[in-house]
């Protein structure tokens, strides 16, 4: 089965633009990819549909990559991008050291689909994002395709300031899209992260998101699209007194499939995080939350705190929620939280005395839910979340 | 900070005693099949171990529980008899597992508090006695060997129905070798006003423990139990894998409080689990102090409307020890409620991980759940883990989930010590805080045990 990977290498792509090391790295990856099993459940019960719905299977891959190439799978529209901030593209990025360095960067990590998809991808972005300047930038990552394989990674700088709007979208029905996200924040940098996925609804998506931090980071996460989501967050934080901040919005209805995995470990010393999911659920809509924080043995003073939070709008919806803490240090604070709820007859019946409508009401509750927990001191991104 | 100390050591004394029978180590058919002979059972019960074997045969170990891999089956005696008679006095019993109990205080909190007692030594249950007056309200209590002999109808109409030999690999085990345990009948509306009480004792080494109790509360009865353990302690492992099944039938309540105090080498692999019928009310208050393995699980399925579940749990783990304890809450029915709530204290490396489950399946409206995990963790070697699991598919479902780790924090001793109170003592009462809650559901008596049991050592201070 070794044959997807030369498939790979022999496909269709300019592959003399492609330098010796990350050749070297993909292969790398390929192996470890090889030698995992498919996603378990760490608690229960296997995740036995992971392989049916998530991964198109190797034959289907190796027509694709042959058949097709994958090098012109994602537009890239930079909407807005100010000064001190930079682009590459990642499949051609050269050999300096640093880009080499947060490519080929391991984290504790260990996921089957995180390495097929630094095996595999075709396309990506390196941006990095200067020190000393504010840098801001807008982007949207559209797929062309029926497949995408990608790897973009943002590297905030010592000293920078930054604001990213990441927009997530496809054009074709039935896609399957792979993505890696890479961050690295350095020392004294703040990164205001806004992600917006809204994939046409019957595409399947895997997206990894790691995060590796010594800076301050605040994410901010609405999802609304696609049929069959996994979404992962590995976040690290690596130096003393990173901050971590994450608001991920989740919108689910139909027959949506939706699967989101936070890992959120604390390495430095008086590290601190906040997660906070809200996710409402509406007619066959499944969802799955899966929370885990770790706080190693040596992150003194560390703070964590984590909230998941569902409201169930439809007789048929579902809502697992899996939250862990694991804790192996003793000076340190975690709490976890969580809450399913449906909507509050009360709040219905007051907005019906002030003669609003029901598909308003229900808008205004739903809102005032996904919103409550958003602390957001920028404005302008808090209109474009509730735009959203 | 001050030293926590778990004083457990207490129960940790041995009896020489002349066993009349003691199986060799290793577990085969035959095992199982000169067991059931020894009983004298009839062929259903026999038949019933065999599959349970068969099933425990098949069945891979547990990978998801840590430590277990260290288990050797092969090297566990799985019965061994002290005594062949059953008695009803405590001067009827032989003197060297009299003295056991004496030290453990049982005849004493007998006298005072109980309205029966069961004591299990090793393999079988060696005395047990209820009072007449209860004995007049129809209430059974006796061990569950001659509860197969004196009550086949309910026994056979119950027993398995709630925890089936093929539930899980220590479930099978147990159903292939169960011996003694307790069984308990309370009638519709009767109320039992004074607890009962099983002492569960492994005084041999390497020994299997195996007992089984069953609890058939009728429409409106009242009930509370409680067990305690303890073991001697050897170099070598112990295991001990019950199973207890509950059946609370529309009204009643059930309480069953747990005070484990296994040696350090005692591998503590416990399915117990709760059927709830129409308004029934089922109390796990399960604290886990002793053994070098809990794997455990209190569960309560509610199976009819207005059925409700109380679990609480309290775990301490000192050096050596992973207390992996936790809760299952199933509701089955509409209007049910359940509240689960665990407390935590790891200590000089100790491990305690909290595992849970909460489903509502769609139908099930109006019903409600709420999960606190509270975690103590005194130094940087001990770890803790919580493993809340929530599972919901009914939109009218009220779900909340509160988890915390932490240590106990600067302001808390200062303000004890801004009040003349010395640093351990400040650290004793804020403990003894902690798991107030549990402490606070025990009978007086019990109480006082526990907190003896629970001694906190301040004298030798670290800075």
């Amino acid at each position: 089965m070794a044959d997807l990977f030369k498939s790979y290498i022999d496909m269709k792509l300019n592959m003399s633009s492609i330098p010796r090391w990350l050749i070297d790295y993909k292969q790398k990856e390929f192996k470890e990819f090889r030698s995992m099993e498919f996603e378990a459940n760490p608690l229960f019960k296997k995740d036995s549909e992971a392989r049916e719905k998530v991964f198109l299977n190797e034959g289907e891959l190796i027509d694709f990559i042959m058949n097709k190439g994958l090098d012109k799978t994602v537009d890239y529209r930079f909407n807005k991008k100010s000064d001190g901030v930079a682009y590459r593209d990642i499949i051609s990025i050269g050999d300096d050291d640093m880009s080499r360095s947060l490519i080929e960067y391991q984290d504790n990590y260990p996921d089957k689909m995180r390495h097929l998809n630094n095996a595999l991808f075709t396309t990506g972005k390196l941006i990095d994002l200067r020190d000393d300047i504010s840098g801001e930038l807008d982007l949207t990552e559209t797929t062309k395709d029926k497949l995408e394989i990608s790897k973009d990674v943002f590297h905030v700088e010592k000293g920078s300031q930054s604001r990213v709007i990441l927009e997530f979208t496809n054009e074709m029905e039935n896609a399957r899209i792979y993505k890696n996200v890479d961050i690295f924040t350095e020392e004294d940098s703040k990164l205001t992260m806004f992600i917006r996925q809204n994939f046409r609804m019957e595409t399947i998506a895997l997206i990894n998101i790691g995060v590796h931090s010594r800076g301050d980071i605040e994410i901010i996460s609405v999802d609304t699209g696609g049929k069959i989501i996994r979404y992962k967050v590995y976040a690290e934080l690596l130096s003393g007194n990173t901050n971590y901040k994450e608001n991920k919005i989740m919108i689910c209805n139909g027959n949506q499939d939706i699967d989101v995995t936070d890992f959120v470990r604390h390495v430095g010393k008086g590290t601190k995080s906040v997660v906070n999911f809200r996710a409402s659920a509406d007619e066959e809509a499944k969802v799955v939350i899966k929370d885990i924080i770790t706080i190693e043995e040596g992150a003194d003073n560390s703070d964590a705190l984590l909230s998941s939070n569902g409201i169930m709008l439809g007789e048929n919806t579902k809502i697992n929620s899996i939250p862990a803490l694991e804790i192996k240090t003793s000076n340190v604070k975690a709490k976890h939280s969580a809450s399913t709820r449906h909507i509050d007859y009360q709040n219905e019946a007051y907005c019906f005395s002030r003669g609003i409508d029901e598909k308003e009401t229900k808008k205004i509750i739903i809102n005032g839910f996904l919103l409550g927990g958003l602390e957001l001191k920028d404005e302008a991104l808090r209109e474009r979340i509730e735009m959203n | 900070m001050g030293k926590l100390e778990i004083k457990a050591d207490r129960y940790d004394f041995k009896e020489d005693i002349d066993y009349k029978m003691r199986f060799p180590n290793g577990l085969s058919e035959k095992t199982i099949k000169n067991l059931s002979d020894i009983k004298g059972e009839p062929n259903w019960m026999k038949e019933f171990r065999l599959n349970a074997y068969r099933f425990f045969s098949r069945r891979p170990m547990p990978s998801w529980i840590d430590g277990l891999d260290q288990l050797n089956l092969d090297d566990i005696s799985y019965f061994a008899l002290a005594s062949e008679k059953k008695s009803t006095s405590w001067d009827e019993v032989p003197q060297k597992i009299k003295d056991t109990y004496d030290k453990l205080g049982i005849p004493e909190a007998e006298k005072k508090a109980l309205g029966g007692v069961e004591a299990m030594f090793d393999s079988t249950v060696v005395y047990n006695n209820v009072r007449e007056e209860l004995k007049k309200e129809g209430i059974i209590f006796c061990d569950t060997d001659s509860a197969v002999k004196d009550y086949p109808e309910l026994v056979k109409k119950y027993f398995g129905k709630v925890v089936s030999p093929n539930d899980n690999k220590f479930a099978a085990l147990n159903s292939a070798l169960w011996s003694g345990g307790s069984f308990i009948y309370v009638p519709k509306g009767v109320k039992v006003k004074l607890p009962l009480q099983a002492y569960f004792r492994i005084n041999a080494a390497n020994l299997g423990q195996f007992e089984r109790t069953l609890i058939i509360a009728d429409e409106g009865a009242d009930v509370t139990y409680i067990e305690g353990c303890s073991a001697t302690t050897y170099s070598k492992e112990s295991l001990h894998a019950a199973v207890v099944e509950i059946i609370a039938m529309k009204g009643a309540h059930v309480k069953y409080i747990t005070i484990q105090n296994w040696s350090s080498d005692v591998y503590n692999l416990v399915t117990k689990r709760a059927f709830a019928y129409e308004n029934a009310y089922v109390e796990w208050i399960d604290a886990n102090v002793g053994a070098k393995l809990t794997a455990k699980y209190p569960s309560v399925y509610m199976l009819e409307p207005g059925a409700k579940a109380n679990i609480l749990s309290i775990a301490f783990a000192d050096k050596d020890q992973h207390q992996d304890a936790g809760a299952k809450a199933v509701h089955l029915a509409p209007a049910t409620s359940s509240v689960i709530r665990s407390k935590s204290i790891c200590l000089n490396g100790g491990r305690t991980t909290y595992r849970g489950l909460v489903k509502i399946p769609r139908g099930s409206r109006d019903s409600s759940t709420s999960v606190t995990c509270d975690a103590l963790i005194f130094d940087d070697y001990s770890r803790t883990d919580t493993y809340p699991y929530m599972e919901i598919s009914e939109e009218s479902a009220d779900v909340s989930h509160e988890a915390s780790v932490g240590k106990i924090g600067d302001d808390q001793r200062l303000y004890m010590e801004s009040r003349g109170i010395p640093e351990n003592e400040g650290i004793n009462m804020i403990v003894l805080g902690f798991v107030g809650e549990f402490v606070k559901e025990l009978p007086l008596e019990f109480a006082l045990e526990f907190n003896r049991l629970i001694k906190i050592n301040m004298e030798n201070a670290v800075g």
